[in-house]
């Protein structure tokens, strides 16, 4: 499999990089240099194999950060409504 | 011919690709979702390191940091009155402004021309990214105001006072009128937060400090640099949970209706996106991928 293609995979799927750094990554995948793709490319892999091994660990850190930081809940006076309420 | 043939493919990888990063992106759900995973990929892998486990993982995400920052330098981005500002160039404004802190400490603050180049395009990052938030704003259905504003008035306990800080470090950054202004009060920020980190115990240390502490697998980074709100996302994994969780929990209404019966809040909506994104990344095409690129024995 060529490794830029390989590596344009495993951006899309990597669960450490923002979306917009993501987005663009992938608009320089082109111009990266063979070492930088080896680079980029062997740490993706390690991410993925990571999570794979850690997955329950990741599910777990997720929720307990979730639960920690509290989801916010709107204000009184503050709700958000959507439509006209009428059936 | 064959050249040809494999540049195409790249290409039409590279855009299929940008169109589902871009669809995630545009999904508030899946953002949510997107920020919660990378946070707690890090919060694991931290875990992980300190037990030794992720050493290996840990020395290639010095590397990849490296690569992306090199990869993202020389991108344009476009600033609040159009003008263009290089994110390379804040990382660099980031070591600059660690040099002046350890100046500072020994009671010499350090003023030049080139610093003060720096300066100027971090305050342009800083002012780029309080536009991010604004957009994000208005795009939300019944949530015209800036969501940072409403974000830090919500009483969701000590997050809030952390996002403040991080707040008004923008907000005095984009305020500063000269260079040396800018440089004196990221070095108090800096040192401060510092000294807040350094204590560990302090009664003023707040949750989403600890949080964000906690989340940084690599603590060498120097906390002056993430005071550069620009680069923050590249040296603290997972910031943006703070805002998304804060749209989410005010759009719940929404995305509650639209998963009634099967989801009830937004943890649930949450835990089921990073449920797909876990199926994405167990894919034979990924698997494939990164069979591409052999691990390091103790990786």
């Amino acid at each position: 499999m060529d490794k830029k293609v390989a590596l344009v995979t495993l951006i899309e799927n990597s669960f450490v990089l923002p979306n917009e750094v993501k987005l663009e990554l992938l608009g320089r995948v082109e111009g990266l240099s063979d070492t930088d793709v080896e680079k980029l490319g062997t740490f993706l892999a390690a991410e993925r194999q990571f999570v794979l091994d850690h997955e329950k660990g990741v599910r777990d850190s997720v929720a307990e950060i979730l639960q920690m930081l509290d989801t916010p809940k709107p204000e009184p006076g503050d709700a958000v409504y959507v439509g006209t309420g009428r059936p | 011919m064959e050249k040809i043939a494999q540049e195409e493919e790249l290409r039409r990888h590279i855009e299929e690709a940008m169109k589902h990063v871009a669809a995630r992106e545009g999904d508030l759900p899946n953002q949510t979702a997107d920020a919660a995973g990378e946070v707690g990929l890090v919060r694991e892998l931290w875990s992980a390191t300190k037990e030794r486990r992720g050493k290996m993982l840990g020395a290639l995400w010095k590397d990849a940091k490296a690569v992306i920052a090199g990869g993202l330098a020389g991108i344009p981005l476009v600033g609040e009155a159009g003008t263009l500002a290089n994110l390379g160039k804040v990382v660099k404004a980031g070591k600059d402004v660690v040099g002046v802190e350890k100046a500072a400490r020994g009671g010499v603050l350090v003023r030049n021309v080139a610093m003060a180049e720096s300066l100027k395009d971090a305050t342009k990052i800083i002012r780029q990214r309080k536009e991010a938030w604004k957009t994000l704003g208005k795009s939300v259905m019944g949530v015209p105001e800036n969501p940072v504003n409403r974000f830090l008035k919500h009483p969701i306990g000590s997050v809030v006072e952390a996002g403040k800080s991080y707040y008004d470090v923008g907000k005095k950054a984009v305020t500063a009128k000269t260079a040396d202004e800018l440089a004196a009060f990221v070095v108090a920020r800096g040192v401060a937060a510092k000294k807040s980190i350094d204590a560990g115990k302090n009664i003023g240390l707040v949750v989403a400090h600890k949080v964000l502490r906690e989340i940084d697998p690599f603590p060498d980074v120097p906390t002056a640099l993430v005071s550069i709100a620009g680069a923050a996302d590249l040296v603290i994994p997972g910031v943006n949970i703070l805002p998304a969780l804060w749209q989410l929990g005010h759009s719940s209404a929404q995305y509650t209706k639209e998963y009634v019966g099967m989801l009830g809040d937004v943890k649930d909506v949450v835990m089921g996106r990073l449920n797909k994104k876990l199926t994405g990344i167990k894919s034979p095409e990924a698997a494939r991928s990164a069979a591409a690129f052999p691990l390091p024995a103790s990786a």
